[in-house]
């Protein structure tokens, strides 16, 4: 008994310990907490090692009665035409962070963000696949629709295996999950549809060694927005683009929590990735159509980030703007400043 | 009037000589600071999300369910928001 008690603290130990060394724990620097590794009571630790993994809540949608579900079918009325569009997808590495996850992390779990490359570089599509991006019946300029979200994740699979559109990324709020599109604008001959998803792609491998530390690694973009122009004669899709957004300093949350026996242990980053993208067609048609009814395309992805975010729907002027309209009206300014953005996922 | 803007982006604003920027850069704290200022650009009063909002949502920071939610209303978050508010702008 004496034995079998002392083997398992030594086990314990050794897991304790490999753990600290993948993740270089550093401890509490510089009041910056988001840069930490939490450590946690053993007993609740232990506690969760047998459990199911726990998930967060998500943060509730701002979707109205008003927005219904999109095209839940095979192949849409509206592609009766034969599209195969070879997309093309580029992924560029993560930037060093401000948190310098790249310093705290054994090199072999950070390869886990660094060496991200697309799992198919080029993938070809049909009327099959784009018609998950298609409301049911269409509208007038403005309408809304939630995307197909299986085969959403199936084509999220030409960046990495394991895509998800339901946030869980531990240690943060999660959230909204969902993937929206609005109908930008038609002519007589062409749709142009704008979309919006919220994604995160989980990269702990397969092949981990079921006798390492368990270790869960989460990859967030801030969100991906697109378009998908729709030829309404022939029945094809012209040009599709899906990508991660650059307007923004930082665009990506990167996670990683650790299980070991009697430990529990977090570090996060917030990095740029210059570009994230699958892509096909003529991107130039959109400027040639002539379109009788459309919405700018800024106001357009406005209105669909409040389908997500309901504090959205207060009045927020861009940075640039807000001191020229507050001495127009002679009000003060009301200015939130934070470590990362708050009106996607990549704080 | 409302406007938000991550530090990384506030920052190289303040650099090139935003006016704005620069009293706000100035004045940020981790991780989030909700700042008021005047139109002249002078800063009335600030929140921060540490300092000024004691009750935190379980699912931040630590294992989700790790942590209760726990705290009296007048700690809210909307309660702690408003009072400072009347605190600096309510009219007598």
């Amino acid at each position: 008994m004496k034995i079998r008690a002392t083997l398992l603290s030594v086990l314990a130990f050794g897991a304790v310990v490999a753990v600290l060394c993948l993740m270089q724990y550093t401890g509490q620097s510089s009041g910056d907490a988001s840069a930490s590794t939490n450590p946690i009571p053993a007993d609740l630790a232990a506690a969760r090692e047998s459990g199911p993994e726990p998930q967060p809540t998500p943060v509730a949608l701002n979707r109205g009665p008003e927005v219904l579900d999109g095209f839940r079918g095979d192949v849409h009325p509206l592609l009766s035409g034969s599209t195969r569009m070879e997309v093309s997808a580029e992924w560029t590495p993560v930037s060093e962070g401000r948190d310098e996850l790249h310093r705290k992390l054994h090199p072999r779990l950070y390869a886990w963000f660094k060496n991200l490359q697309p799992t198919r570089p080029r993938q070809t599509y049909t009327e099959r696949e784009f018609s998950a991006f298609l409301p049911e019946t269409l509208g007038e300029v403005g309408q809304v629709w939630a995307l197909d979200d299986d085969k959403i994740v199936s084509m999220l699979k030409q960046f990495h295996p394991r895509p998800s559109l339901h946030l869980v990324a531990a240690g943060r709020r999660a959230g909204p999950d969902g993937a929206f599109a609005m109908l930008r604008a038609v002519s007589p001959s062409y749709a142009d549809i704008v979309f919006r998803i919220h994604a995160e792609f989980y990269l702990t491998p397969d092949d981990w060694p079921a006798d390492q530390p368990r270790f869960h690694a989460w990859y967030t973009p801030a969100y991906l927005s697109g378009r998908i122009l729709v030829n309404r004669q022939t029945g094809t899709v012209d040009y599709f683009r899906m990508g991660l957004p650059t307007d923004k300093a930082l665009n990506v949350h990167l996670t990683l929590v650790s299980r070991g026996i009697g430990d529990v242990r977090q570090a996060r980053d917030i990095v740029r990735v210059e570009r994230m993208e699958l892509s096909g067609g003529d991107a130039a048609l959109v400027e040639k159509i002539s379109w009788p009814k459309a919405l700018p395309l800024a106001e357009t992805q406005s209105r669909l980030a409040k389908v997500f975010f309901k504090f959205l729907e207060i009045d927020w002027l861009p940075f640039d703007q807000a001191l020229v309209k507050a001495r127009s009206l002679d009000r003060p300014i009301f200015a939130v400043v934070s470590w990362g953005a708050f009106e996607d996922q990549s704080c | 009037m409302c406007t938000a803007i991550i530090i990384d982006d506030l920052q190289k604003r303040a650099a090139t000589g935003d006016e704005l920027a620069k009293v706000l850069a100035a004045n940020w704290e981790y991780p989030v600071e909700m700042m008021f200022a005047t139109p002249a650009c002078t800063l009335v009063s600030r929140l921060n999300s540490f300092k000024d909002f004691p009750i935190m949502h379980p699912d931040v920071a630590a294992l989700a369910g790790e942590r209760e939610v726990t705290g009296e209303e007048e700690h809210s978050h909307p309660s702690v928001f408003l009072k400072h508010v009347a605190a600096h702008f309510a009219k007598e």
